[in-house]
């Protein structure tokens, strides 16, 4: 008669790995002394779809698994910024940047006479208004994004929207835009 | 900001978010400065247009160590 999971004791742990090269440059999240508190983090961490592994880089376990032993976890991709060709090159940001400086901001933006688009209507700034019974406001529950504007234009906005192409294309400059970058 | 609606379960359609930017830039025709779109549980989804910071007349740099909270990556 088969024993049920709970009777055939616990599965064995998976073996700590003690100087692996293929776990170099992995970054060290996590230190501790006994083995098993530490391996049920990486498990955790792989069932949440993050690569993670028990090192012990200085010296061997002893006989009851213990040791100086690592959680690592694998380095984060670094994903290069959707660059649009109609943005603007880091040269002329740059010597924005520096005539920005020189110049006092421009505070027509956000004034009385703008809009703004709340639940997909149109509205004058100063008269939006969301009812106080918000969730996001009541319990601060919600997301946003700030995007730099580079005339008219949002700086890298798919890479802030991260649509992962629902977006389509993005839509044409206005013509003072193309005139302005010719 | 689609990947940080998915974390935290808020349903967000990102076609709206961006319909709502083009409206909007479409009638404000804004030169330099911030656009903020926020969207809140409520269902709300609010796009503005502000001001650019004004910059310090100078900026101190220091080192940090970067520790992203990795248990939110997998979106």
């Amino acid at each position: 008669m088969r024993l049920p999971q709970r009777f055939r004791g616990a599965a064995k742990d998976p073996p700590v790995a003690i100087d692996d090269p293929r776990l170099e440059g992995w970054e060290n999240r996590q230190h501790f002394e006994i083995r098993a508190p530490q391996w049920r983090g990486a498990t955790s961490l792989r069932a949440l779809g993050v690569d993670a592994a028990c090192v012990a880089p200085s010296h061997p376990l002893d006989r009851r698994g213990r040791g100086d032993i690592y959680l690592v976890v694998a380095p984060k991709p670094v994903v290069p910024c959707e660059r649009d060709s109609r943005e603007p090159s880091i040269e002329s940001l740059q010597s924005r940047a520096s005539e920005g400086r020189k110049r006092p901001p421009d505070h027509r933006l956000g004034s009385d006479g703008d809009t703004a688009f709340v639940d997909g209507a149109l509205t004058p700034l100063s008269d939006a208004r969301i009812p106080v019974t918000d969730e996001g406001l009541l319990r601060g529950d919600g997301v946003f994004e700030v995007m730099r504007l580079y005339d008219g234009v949002p700086f890298a906005r798919q890479s802030h929207l991260r649509a992962d192409g629902e977006l389509g294309p993005e839509p044409a400059p206005r013509a003072r835009h193309r005139r302005h970058r010719s | 900001m689609a990947n940080s609606a998915q974390n935290l379960r808020l349903e967000l359609d990102i076609g709206d978010i961006a319909r709502d930017i083009d409206s909007l830039l479409a009638v404000a025709k804004p030169s330099d400065g911030l656009l903020r779109v926020v969207a809140t549980r409520g269902g709300r989804r609010i796009v503005l247009i502000e001001p650019l910071p004004v910059p310090p007349a100078a900026l101190t740099l220091g080192y940090m160590t970067f520790a992203p909270v990795r248990v939110l990556d997998r979106h």
